[in-house]
């Protein structure tokens, strides 16, 4: 395999990335990025900006809108705010996304026309799907203090990333699916909850359970 | 893949423009447009293409560079060619590699020649 182009842990760029290679970012990088290969937003990286790619992971932080020509992974501990366009998205466990997903194709790929990234960052709430409503109130109330327990708790799910994909989907279908923010209040999960009594509750375990279409 | 994040690469089919700041070893296949100013290693190979202000500590150069560059270490290897002022302390142009532009080394002359 040909080595992929990286731009490094210690490193920022301002400006555009194009071409017709892999692509890791570890570093920083403010502007789009366009590749025909894969590219990897590490654990280490940050995109401010438009991504396109053949497929896209993520794993660090993600500002801006991301079109995957084949699939786009957000991983666990990753954090997103913008929309995930492919023909599959997959959003593992731990992951932290804001924003729409689009798996059913649309106008073709490289065709579309998104407000700006800025836009999108600046919490225009008006005309967001049920989805896009639920992405916000899951992941708007947390600090990232809170993450590493939702994600453990979401990991004690065991749920798998394809069913996650279709459970997307059903929620996309059906909006009934998803959940309210009354259900923050209803928390039953009981004695599991290890943070500290006077913080504020993680709304988001139970509601994730049920998302991810776990059973008791 | 992550194993490889410590050292930067732009491959021969990338290109990119802009700043690119901060502290790393770079190597440079493809092209490069704009400011460089990362502290550590530039290698720029033969498929390189670079035009810009340079600033690094060790500079090597098998591609084409446009620009003035400042390193402590610049080395025009045979397929180099570099296009502007370089500032270094230590320099070696190869057989074959090509310099246009003004070098500036600070050292002193040996007194009795400074008297002359």
């Amino acid at each position: 395999m040909r080595r992929p182009s990286c731009i490094p842990l210690g490193v920022a760029l301002r400006g555009t990335i194009h071409g017709d290679e892999d692509l890791i970012v570890a570093g920083r990088v403010e502007g789009d990025i366009h590749v025909t290969g894969a590219l990897m937003v590490d654990s280490s990286g940050a995109v401010r900006g438009e991504i396109r790619a053949r497929s896209v992971t993520v794993r660090g932080v993600v500002a801006g809108h991301v079109f995957g020509e084949e699939s786009i992974r957000v991983d666990d501990g990753a954090r997103m705010v913008g929309d995930a366009v492919a023909p599959k998205v997959l959003i593992v466990p731990g992951a932290l996304f804001r924003g729409q997903v689009d798996m059913d194709g649309g106008p073709p790929f490289g065709a579309r026309r998104w407000p700006s990234a800025s836009a999108a960052l600046g919490g225009d709430a008006s005309g967001r799907s049920p989805v896009q409503a639920e992405m916000l109130t899951l992941t708007e109330p947390h600090s990232v203090g809170a993450l590493p327990e939702v994600a453990a708790s979401v990991e004690a799910a065991s749920v798998e990333a394809a069913s996650v994909e279709r459970v997307v989907r059903d929620a996309e279908m059906a909006p009934e699916v998803a959940l309210k923010p009354a259900d923050c209040a209803q928390d039953s999960t009981g004695g599991e909850q290890r943070h500290h009594p006077d913080a504020p509750p993680v709304p988001t375990m139970p509601r994730l359970a049920r998302v991810f279409g776990t059973r008791k | 893949m992550s194993h490889q994040s410590e050292a930067g690469y732009l491959g021969p089919e990338l290109d990119v423009r802009g700043d690119l700041r901060g502290e790393a070893d770079v190597r440079i296949d493809g092209r490069f447009q704009g400011d460089y100013s990362v502290d550590g290693r530039l290698e720029v190979g033969e498929s390189g293409r670079v035009q810009a202000p340079t600033r690094t500590k060790e500079l090597s150069v098998e591609g084409a560079m446009t620009g003035d560059v400042r390193a402590d270490e610049v080395c025009i290897l045979e397929t180099g060619t570099v296009e502007g002022d370089v500032t270094t302390k230590r320099l070696s142009v190869v057989d074959g590699g090509s310099l246009k532009g003004m070098i500036y080394m600070d050292f002193d002359l040996p007194e009795e020649l400074v008297r002359l």
